[in-house]
């Protein structure tokens, strides 16, 4: 069969399970139901999905916040579901990997029935995906989600006039408050074991149809099951290039002449033509369905005609930088001083009892220096730290930090976009590799995520606190981030000078502000904070207790003697060669171990200001953790990886090497 | 009889051709503008014709960011940044002020 095995995108052939769409589908007790969740950039489907599924896909008020699909079964309503949270997307043609699985799940999945989410607020330009979606044949159940925001701006939308108009069921939610959705599920019910109706809404202009209706025959006539065609038809004629790439040239030649008898017809190209023609229903059914009064006034409206004004929304960029950094260092520090010393109380009752210098000794010292760098250094800025960077992106605050840095960006030949998964960098580089999918050009991907990775993530963000901070002062720490920065900009303009075709534009979304929701951002950090006390604290309690039986039997000196000329050369202590060996599988163990390997809590009593200076600076640039390395080799290859490896190692030796002599100067000593 | 959306609210007497033509950058602060040709290459065309900026369409410019920055508008009710490379492949015809 001339499309079998032909690569990405698109299986043209019949898989003998999809059913014609005019019988009935036959859902006996045991059949899972799978449902797609399918709708424009940040119309609230996580959200919607989460409130169904508990909170496992992560939500924000930015397009792009779902870059892979996320699958859950739920029983709903006495039948058990399947539910897949899709990335968010304009069309069924792709342009980038986040939407490339989206329209992958939709073609070749065996999806059972769609969910379409639209954004009631933006009626007609939802409608477009919707009109699009709906001729893929699959059945389907339209969600009017955001109603609240619509009625604030004055649109109030009839669903059953839209309903009619599209000939599937139509419920009006508000996903964030949980309304409407026992609803929508039970239409789902109800539509997934209906046949999908005619709706004359989706007839095209006659000459089109016609072209349609010639181009379907050829299909079929190389074996494509019949309701697959009407789609492939459409994006053949929407000049989609990823399709059209798989079609035989033989194919072309049979169904040229129709698209250029109607381009010719029409006078312009067949894209223009379908996307126009589409657009011009949607708006129809639009205007037909909602009636418009004049809005209320938005207060939110002000707020960022001053947020993104050019003069007053960069001193707002800073202050919201400078207040988020405060805050976190000023609950860190008061939590760290006060756990610190509570939990020394603590462990000096229970010293008493020990024998010291035995096997014994040495392993509950060790484990309970792993579990208190846990709980009094890494939690105390964590929490804080995750609690804000929640806020931030809850509120919508991102978007705008991304189009008053565009100008910047562009110096160093980045786009604006760009920012947003190097913001999310400074929580983690393992999502901010991810987010990078969202990025349409393979090259800004590959640039942003190793700037991504560059940027100190919480655990690096948590030394530069905990050591710098805590012993230097809050200016040092603010001095190590603004270096960071100019670094991150300078690997940038790097990067950027050999790899120098820069795509298009930047097209960038700016949602409206939300006011966040507390159960929501409680639960968003929990789930991010689980990562580490479900898994990072194990591990430093884990590693600790390594190191501490190495230096029982003194094992250590051969660790440190091999990284003794790095050592050296950064002219740190000898000892902090194998915390450094640790840092690689999480970065919070090179700062926990530290105090344990020197054999004191009191690192400035061993340590000059310089040396902590030049071993947070070393911590905060070398070589990612572990975790971050596989995502990077996941996005970008194991060659570019090594690259960037190699890079930020050279890097961060070079930026210690320069500290420490600069250093010697100001501290002298 | 309630009112069709505030921003495509235009003048019967408005048509493409008594509008200034200039491209979107050129356009001040506040002002609203009829899209009227979009000349970018087709990836960056199709990103802003999804997001409704497309021939015919009003919008509005609410922002436009210093040292070469984004210009954010305002068009279906909704807000986009646009590069200002790209921008000045928007061909727009502004609405005079009244």
């Amino acid at each position: 069969m001339k499309f079998q095995g032909l690569n990405n995108g698109l299986t043209l052939v019949e898989d003998g399970r999809r059913r014609p769409s005019t019988e009935l589908p036959i859902f006996g007790q045991a059949r899972i139901l799978r449902v797609a969740l399918v709708g424009q950039p940040n119309c609230g489907k996580s959200t919607l999905f989460n409130s169904v599924a508990g909170y496992r896909s992560e939500t924000s008020n930015y397009s792009g916040s779902t870059v892979r699909v996320t699958q859950t079964c739920v029983r709903l309503n006495g039948m058990t579901v399947e539910l897949f949270d899709v990335p968010g997307i304009y069309s069924l043609t792709s342009s980038s990997p986040a939407e490339a699985a989206a329209r992958q799940l939709l073609l070749e999945s065996k999806i059972d029935l769609i969910i379409n989410v639209l954004d009631a607020s933006l009626l007609s330009r939802s409608l477009e995906l919707t009109l699009e979606v709906r001729e893929l044949g699959i059945p389907m159940v339209v969600c009017l989600n955001m109603a609240d925001e619509a009625e604030r701006k004055g649109i109030s939308i009839s669903e059953e006039k839209l309903s009619e108009c599209l000939q599937v069921p139509v419920v009006k939610t508000v996903a964030r408050r949980g309304d409407g959705v026992q609803q929508l599920f039970a239409k789902v019910k109800e539509a997934a074991s209906a046949p999908l109706k005619h709706a004359s809404a989706l007839r095209w202009s006659r000459d089109v149809e016609h072209a349609i209706g010639k181009i379907q025959a050829e299909l079929q006539r190389d074996g494509v099951a019949y309701q697959k065609t009407r789609l492939l038809a459409i994006k053949l004629l929407e000049r989609d290039d990823e399709l059209t790439r798989t079609l035989t040239d033989d194919f072309h030649v049979r169904t040229e002449p129709f698209c250029t008898t109607l381009s010719v017809q029409r006078g312009r190209p067949t894209e223009a033509i379908i996307m126009s023609e589409r657009h011009d229903t949607a708006m129809r059914i639009a205007e037909e369905v909602s009636e418009v009064r004049t809005p209320k006034s938005d207060v939110r409206v002000a707020l960022d005609s001053f947020l993104t004004h050019p003069v007053w929304g960069y001193v707002s960029l800073v202050a919201v930088m400078a207040a988020f950094f405060w805050g976190v260092f000023g609950v860190g520090s008061a939590l760290e001083g006060l756990l610190q010393d509570e939990l020394a109380k603590i462990y000096d009752l229970l010293a008493v009892h020990i024998a010291s210098g035995t096997l014994t000794q040495a392993a509950i010292k060790s484990l309970w220096d792993g579990f208190v760098g846990g709980a009094a250094i890494v939690l105390p800025y964590l929490l804080p730290f995750l609690i804000g960077l929640a806020l931030l992106e809850d509120i919508g605050y991102l978007p705008r930090v991304a189009y008053l840095l565009d100008g910047l960006l562009h110096r160093i030949g980045l786009h604006g976009t760009s920012m947003l998964p190097m913001v999310l960098g400074y929580g983690c580089s393992v999502p901010a590799c991810l987010a990078t999918r969202m990025l349409p050009s393979r090259r800004d991907r590959f640039v942003a995520s190793v700037l991504a990775t560059l940027v100190p993530c919480s655990a690096r963000s948590n030394v530069i606190f905990a050591l710098v901070a805590f012993y230097l002062g809050p200016w040092w720490a603010l001095g190590v981030f603004g270096l960071n920065a100019v670094v991150v900009l300078f690997s940038g303009w790097l990067l950027t000078r050999m790899w120098p075709e820069m795509s298009a534009g930047m097209v960038l979304d700016v949602p409206r502000y939300q006011w966040p929701k507390l159960s929501v951002i409680a639960r968003k950090v929990w789930l991010r904070l689980r990562e580490f006390v479900v898994l990072s604290w194990p591990l430093l309690i884990g590693g600790s207790l390594v190191l501490g039986l190495i230096e029982h039997w003194h094992w250590h000196h051969y660790v440190n003697a091999a990284l003794s000329p790095l050592t050296r050369l950064l002219d740190l202590p000898f000892a902090t060669g194998t915390t450094l060996v640790f840092g690689v599988l999480r970065k919070e163990l090179s700062m926990v171990m530290l105090g344990q390997a020197l054999g004191t809590d009191q690192i400035n009593q061993v340590m000059t200001s310089t040396q902590i200076v030049v071993f947070t600076l070393f911590v905060a640039f070398y070589i990612p953790c572990l975790a971050t390395i596989a995502s990077l080799v996941r996005e970008l290859g194991r060659k570019l990886t090594a690259y960037a490896l190699a890079y930020t190692m050279i890097a961060a030796t070079v930026l210690a090497l320069i500290a420490r002599l600069a250093l010697r100067l100001v501290f002298a000593h | 009889m309630p009112k069709k959306s505030g921003l495509r609210q235009t003048e019967p007497s408005l048509t493409p051709k008594n509008l200034k033509r200039c491209s979107l950058d050129k356009v001040a602060h506040g002002r609203d503008a009829m899209v009227l040709e979009l000349r970018g290459d087709r990836c960056a065309e199709q990103q802003l014709v999804y997001r409704g900026i497309r021939p015919g369409e009003m919008l509005r410019v609410r922002q436009i960011a210093p040292l070469g920055g984004p210009i954010m508008v305002e068009v279906n009710g909704g807000s986009v940044a646009i590069g200002r490379a790209l921008a000045r492949h928007i061909v727009v015809g502004v609405v005079p002020l009244p």
